[in-house]
């Protein structure tokens, strides 16, 4: 072992953001590494930071960003521009003279390349893709002993290498650290600079080097010490020497203009001919503090107040607390509920509240005798908890056993002869008949179809059952989630009803359909979760414990857990068999109330989905059956926003389904304990998903995943583009644009919070990650004390007056 | 006048949607306006052709023919099956195709390439004379170049358009060579009745080589060895563009050699050298589909590997059987691939299975013996009940079927040993078995088979040695270490790029410390 | 002092998300233990830190000891000196004494 080379590559590791596998897929921020830095300087080859020029300047013509936006951009960037100057008689602000500026001077953002070393990024995917080969009907010989061992044996056989190579390969170290300190001083690296090369070869292919990263640490049969052993390996033995650790800088397609010449131009074009030499060296002073480099940065702020100061405006001061409701619902902080709370709230008594939607019960669930188990919590915990069911009527769990044996001995037999070597031609012949068939419907009848599967082959979720949360947790932990989940959303009474409902998404022959999931369920549907809280809130001995810590559960409030839909936007309830005889007619009318809701959440959504029509919303929900469909839904586009208060301050308000929205009181947390959860947590994962959808629609070639047309999936890892290449990283281009259109609006996430500002300052000044993405600029948060209270900004300097709403489109 | 609106109800179809396509895009209309117009026209001439082959079935209307001098198209029983399954598949992959490619900036290209493809195609299995036939060929080659470039500004796609292109230009200018002799020595168009006669009358070393040549073509265009570089490298276009090439392009090679078989099949040396050619490719992609990673990769090998087993039928004789071959596998690859994207929820639903209980020692040798014999047993019944009478090549190639079903009935009974699956598997084997030897009887009745000098069927033991091995090798991880290791490597090396794509090769052997 | 031999004692602190790598250091040292505490709070050179969340164990601060002998434990310093010479975090090195060094070799 060597102990230093190893934390050689530890360090040159460290800032590789780790890329979960596709069927949990987690949002990540991919410029992760960097939120230590201010945003701007968060430059990575291959990467823009922003949208063009071009892209801001029709922002402008359609008033989507007006010069008032503008100017607030340049008064938050540039605080020192003040004052007025006189050119050619006319006076005009410093800030005017720089808005002036920033239309009229053109820049060009382009990104360098990302670094590339095409023979040996196509030699190391194939080997990593073989070796990492999920289900493989031939396992590649000596995984057991490692990625390095493995490539070492067989490499000695590949006819592709030059016999020398091959006779070279044959005599290399065993272990991998002793290949890598040999591979590095045949390449002549210095011992200084070691950390610094590992860190460069691992800049090439990050989509694997991700994918090894997060293996590493949560399954363990692949390291990057043995992936660089391998790739150093190659490159010493080939005699492929080390590329200079710098990228070549981009190269922009035309000079940017000078300080002069911007400023006579600015001088000219409000003063006319007039101006003298005086009035522009003004100009030059007001415009060195706004340097080009700067302008893309300051038209993205500008583009983000702008829908900032609209929806800070929209919302509303809190009415006084109402009389008890007769339905409560709890729904995912998602943006995606905003809207099916949105239309449940034209009943008048019923009540919405926005929470993480694993509902605070981290589990790891499998359902009734299954054979996997999912984490169904977010990524940021481990899981501990075990989560499982119980049928509650044997016969009925007896023939689900029987029929999934059945089921598995079909997909086995089907899977033996399709796999072998000698039976896949006559299968073909034999199957090929009915695959057609099958062809035909899923293409001209989808829903057709999916209800003939759906009657052979019954959903394992159609057992009746309940969840084992006395096996899984003690009580006292249960009674602890029960009050940590009622202070965080500020619940004071409670209905007689109480829905809590996850969300999943239901889409076929969809890569990505886990993007589309509860990321606070690690990409998974939240109904489990949903179906524990639910129960644990029915637990008479948890009710009991809770009296004495001031929550009074009334005896006829009966919480029950639901499922939305966000394709279908369906709510359905679950465990249905629970409901006692006195709630069977609240669960009908709430029945009644989602339908309605659901009708005219699909007709809104219709509008924005691409080729859907108001006029047929049945096709809209189609499309969580329909194999042609690469839009099932338009998931989390357009996300902006986060809203952490009472209901009542949007209540009635159309977000557009483009805000986070989690439910808080101040008043009942005095001190701060639940807002400190709520910023740590859920506003991180908000966060993580916000900078996903901004980097993969902003750089769809390197950080999001391009087309999904072309995928080329390797089992449940990730995919290719094509049949070879690098793992691609982020969101496919179908969940942010279309055609060449982006419909998701790259901006960075807006906090707005309802809270006193000094908890929150004091929260955010201890802990670390919050001060990073608030004073580096990732994201930016806007608070007021109460309804009555001015909005405010946090800056890293304390907090300022918030600029008064803009007035535009 | 009746057989001029037949004939052009089937082939003309897809020219006419791929032509309005192009000029409502060209007039603005949008992509998806394009799409759904030449998806439904082209339907409409699927529901045609297929109203003439039940007409023609019936005896209503014997085989269409429109004739132009000596060039004439013809809808004889293997055109309309063919112009059935290119103009079906064709429909549904661009219905599919509306959906799956909505907004994309290609849309237009992929609507009109696709329908170009599928007329050459429709052209091809109608064309009733030679020269017909090669100007189809080329087109349909063209097109499909035309269709890779869906996605051009793609360094792969390109990469793909120039592997295809070299070779489909190499074998293609090898295909004019016996077509312009027979061309030449006919002094115009040759029928395919005709070109049995034409051919006799020319000299011995002139058919011979005609025969060799007439293969390379068939070989190139089904991506069989040597001419294999090319398909595993198209992976760069959309979905629907694979599913249309694996399912209408790639099988054109059989029948090439089926259309050309009075020319080709009459020379035992030629017909063993097609069989040699489609067990290579069988067992080579049979074993690189095994290590592929990647499910489309998966998918390129398994279509090489079975357009192999197509050729090989080819060169033992058995046409009926490959043209059979050709359409199911068709139908089957088409639905994978379209449904490439199932993975991760499949992976979802398995997870929900109950575990597998642990199996009693017996219950694997009983699973074993019971498939054999269930599987056997079925399949001699079906045999016997509709063609007694059986040659020893499709003898041969049943044992593949016998074997398949062995296979699934062994893997579903070891997976659970329950009454219940050892019924159902039996009954629906009884079923398959039943269903396919029938089908297999129409197909062979409908295409009457062309007496040949076929390759000997004692042949097949080539493939089957190198199918063993492979199975062996893959599924024996302790046993055969070295060979095991040669193999895989061999295996894995179509996936690794060329070391000659180095910019500076400079191979050092240094010995490490 | 009676019976104690004497050993080098590591303490690390670490934002959560660094801690597998140096466990993986500290396992391959040949350490034959470790014991590790999340979510420590605590003021340093990046501020203050707020103890244990309750729902990110992500972004929390990770306390790794360790115990081992003086011989094997140069190396270690030396191979977490660099692993922290890039990321935030302290170490602290000092003697211990323990009663059964059997345990700890």
């Amino acid at each position: 072992m060597n102990l230093i080379l190893r934390a050689q590559v530890a360090a040159a590791a460290h800032d590789i953001v780790p890329h979960w596998p596709l069927e949990s897929f987690i949002a990540v921020n991919p410029l992760a590494s960097h939120e230590t830095r201010p945003f701007e300087t968060a430059t990575t080859p291959g990467v823009v930071l922003t949208r063009s020029r071009d892209a801001y300047l029709a922002d402008v013509e359609r008033g989507r960003i007006v010069d008032a936006d503008l100017e607030a951009a340049l008064a938050e960037r540039v605080p020192e521009l003040a004052g007025h100057l006189t050119l050619g008689g006319k006076t005009a602000s410093a800030v005017g003279v720089a808005v002036l500026d920033m239309k009229s001077t053109s820049w060009s953002s382009p990104a360098a390349t990302a670094p590339s070393a095409p023979w040996l990024d196509e030699y190391l995917a194939a080997w990593v893709s073989s070796y990492l080969n999920p289900d493989p009907l031939w396992a590649m010989p000596h995984t057991q002993r490692g990625f390095y061992q493995a490539w070492r044996i067989l490499a000695r056989r590949d006819p592709s290498l030059p016999r020398t190579v091959r006779r070279t390969a044959a005599e290399l170290p065993a272990e991998p650290d002793a290949a890598l300190a040999w591979a590095l001083v045949k390449l002549g690296v210095a011992a200084e600079s070691v950390t610094e090369t590992l860190r460069t070869e691992l800049h090439y292919l990050p989509g694997w080097v991700g994918q090894i990263k997060w293996r590493a640490e949560k399954i363990g049969d692949i390291d990057l010490l043995s992936y660089l052993s391998v790739r150093l390996t190659v490159r010493a033995v080939l005699g492929l020497s080390l590329s200079p650790s710098s990228p070549t800088p981009p190269v922009a397609d035309e000079a940017p203009p000078t300080l002069r010449h911007r400023a006579e131009h600015v001088a000219r074009s409000i003063g006319g001919s007039r101006v003298d030499r005086e009035e522009i060296a003004a100009v030059i002073r007001v415009l060195a503090t706004h340097p080009v480099a700067d302008h893309a940065l300051t038209w993205q702020k500008a583009y983000e107040l702008h829908y900032r100061a609209a929806l800070v405006h929209s919302v509303r001061d809190t009415d006084p607390f109402t009389p008890r409701p007769h339905l409560q619902l709890v729904m995912c902080i998602d943006p995606r509920s905003e809207g099916i709370r949105r239309h449940l709230e034209n009943l008048p008594e019923a009540e919405t509240f926005g929470f993480a939607g694993f509902f605070g019960v981290p589990v790891r669930f499998s359902r009734y005798l299954a054979r996997g188990a999912v984490n169904s919590l977010p990524a940021l915990l481990t899981p501990r908890h075990h989560l499982t069911e119980h049928p509650t009527d044997s016969a009925k769990a007896k023939d689900h056993v029987m029929r999934g044996r059945s089921r598995d001995a079909l997909r086995q037999s089907t899977h033996q002869a399709d796999s072998g070597t000698g039976t896949p031609f006559a299968f073909a012949e034999v199957t090929g008949w009915l695959y057609g068939a099958i062809s035909v419907l899923r293409t001209l009848t989808p829903t057709l179809q999916a209800r003939i599967q759906r009657f052979l082959t019954p959903s394992t979720a159609t057992l009746p059952s309940n969840v084992t949360i006395t096996d899984s947790f003690t009580l006292e932990e249960r009674a602890a989630m029960a009050e940590t989940a009622v202070r965080m959303m500020g619940v004071t009474q409670f209905a007689p009803l109480v829905v809590l409902a996850g969300h999943g998404s239901e889409s076929v022959n969809n890569l990505y359909q886990s993007a589309l999931d509860c990321g606070a369920c690690g990409g998974n549907p939240g109904g489990a979760n949903a179906r524990a809280s639910a129960a644990i809130f029915n637990d008479p001995d948890v009710r009991a414990l809770l009296v004495p810590r001031g929550i009074v559960i009334p005896s006829d409030s009966f919480f029950i857990a639901a499922e939305h839909n966000t394709v279908t936007d369906a709510v359905t309830l679950l465990d249905r068999h629970l409901i006692p005889e006195s709630h069977v007619d609240a669960a009908g009318t709430f029945d009644r109330a989602q339908r309605t809701a659901a009708g005219l959440l699909l007709r809104e959504r219709a509008r924005d989905l691409p080729g859907a029509s108001p006029r047929s919303p049945g096709r809209v929900q189609g499309r969580a059956h329909d194999w042609a469909e690469v839009y099932p839904e338009l998931g989390l586009a357009g996300n902006a926003a986060m809203i952490i208060g009472p209901r009542q301050m949007t209540r009635g308000v159309n977000l557009d389904r483009r805000v986070f929205l989690h439910s808080y009181q101040a008043e009942l947390d005095l001190e701060g304990a639940a807002l400190e959860t709520i910023m740590t947590a859920p506003l991180v994962v908000a966060q993580w998903i916000n900078h996903q959808y901004y980097f993969s629609a902003l750089n769809p070639a390197s950080l999001g995943a391009g087309t999904k047309t072309i995928h080329n999936a390797i089992g449940t890892i990730g995919v290719l583009a094509g049949h070879t290449g690098d793992l691609r990283r982020g969101l496919p281009w179908q969940s942010v644009g279309l055609g060449d259109r982006l419909f998701h609006e790259p901006m960075r996430l807006t906090v707005i919070i309802q809270a006193p500002l000094d908890s929150i300052g004091r929260i955010v000044s201890r802990n670390q990650v919050l001060r990073n993405l608030l004073d580096n600029d990732w994201i930016t948060l806007t608070a007021r004390n109460d309804p009555a209270a001015a909005w405010h900004r946090y800056t890293p300097y304390g907090w300022t007056a918030a600029s008064p709403p803009l007035k535009g489109t | 006048m009746l057989d001029w609106l037949v004939v052009g109800g089937v082939t003309l179809t897809p020219w006419i949607a791929g032509f309005c396509a192009a000029i409502f895009a060209r007039s603005g209309m949008s992509g998806d306006t394009a799409a759904r117009l030449a998806a439904t026209v082209v339907g409409f001439g699927f529901a045609g052709t297929v109203t003439v082959a039940i007409a023609s079935a019936a005896g209503v209307h014997r085989t269409t023919w429109v004739v132009f001098g000596s060039t004439s198209v013809q809808l004889d029983a293997l055109a309309l099956i063919l112009s059935m399954l290119v103009l079906g598949l064709s429909a549904l992959i661009q219905v599919f195709a509306i959906r799956y490619l909505r907004g994309d900036r290609r849309q237009v290209w992929f609507v009109v390439s696709a329908n170009l493809l599928t007329g050459f195609t429709v052209l091809m299995v109608c064309a009733g004379s030679v020269a017909l036939f090669a100007v189809a060929w080329v087109g349909a080659g063209v097109a499909l170049v035309l269709l890779l470039a869906t996605y051009r500004p793609l360094a792969q796609a390109r990469d793909g358009i120039r592997r295809t292109g070299i070779r489909f230009v190499i074998a293609d200018t090898v295909f004019l060579i016996p077509v312009l002799i027979l061309l030449v020595a006919a002094g115009g168009d040759v029928p395919w009745a005709r070109l049995g006669s034409v051919t006799d009358s020319l000299p011995l070393p002139l058919t011979l080589t005609c025969a060799a040549l007439l293969v390379v073509p068939a070989l190139a265009r089904s991506s069989q060895i040597p001419f294999h570089g090319w398909l595993p490298f198209t992976l760069a276009a959309p979905t629907p563009v694979s599913a249309l090439m694996h399912a209408g392009v790639v099988n054109a090679g059989a029948i090439l050699l089926i259309r050309f078989a009075p020319a080709i099949a009459p020379h035992q040396a030629v017909m063993i050298g097609v069989f040699l050619a489609g067990a290579a490719t069988l067992v080579y992609a049979s074993a690189v589909r095994l290590v592929r990673p990647d499910v489309k990769g998966r998918l390129v090998y398994s279509t090489m590997a079975q357009m192999g087993f197509m050729i090989l039928a080819c060169g033992l004789g058995a046409y009926a059987a490959a043209i059979f071959h050709l359409v199911a596998h068709s139908l089957f690859k088409s639905t994978l691939f379209l449904g490439a994207g199932m993975g991760v929820r499949q992976h979802a639903v398995d997870r929900d299975l109950p575990p597998r209980p642990t199996r009693s020692p017996f219950a694997v040798p009983v699973a074993v013996s019971l498939s054999v014999l269930v599987a056997l047993a079925a399949l001699t019944a079906a045999k016997w009940m509709f063609s007694p009478t059986v040659s020893a090549a499709s003898a041969g190639l049943l044992a593949f079927v016998a074997l398949t079903a062995a296979v699934a009935l062994g893997a579903a009974l070891r997976t659970t040993f329950t009454l219940r699956t050892f019924l159902t598997g039996t009954a629906s084997i009884g079923v398959l078995a039943f269903g396919y030897v029938a089908l297999l009887h129409v197909f062979t009745a409908a295409l009457e088979p062309a007496t040949t000098v076929a390759a000997p069927a004692w042949l097949l033991v080539v493939p089957v040695i190198g199918l063993v091995l492979v199975q062996l090798l893959s599924r024996n991880p302790n046993r055969f270490e070295t060979l095991r290791d040669v193999v895989y490597a061999r295996t894995m090396a179509p996936a690794l790029p060329r070391l000659s794509a180095l910019p500076r090769s400079s191979a050092t052997s240094g010995v490490p410390s | 002092m009676n019976n104690l031999t004497q050993m080098t004692r590591l303490e690390v602190v670490v934002p959560a998300r660094d801690a597998p790598a140096i466990r993986e250091l500290i396992t391959s040292a040949g350490a034959t233990g470790y014991t590790s505490v999340s979510g420590v709070s605590g003021i340093g050179h990046h501020g203050q830190h707020s103890g244990a969340l309750l729902f990110n164990e992500y972004d929390t601060l990770t306390m790794l000891i360790t115990v081992l002998p003086p011989d094997n434990a140069g190396e270690l310093i030396d191979a977490v000196g660099v692993l922290l010479s890039t990321s935030s975090g302290v170490m602290f090195v000092s003697e211990t004494y323990v009663s059964r060094p059997e345990y700890f070799q």
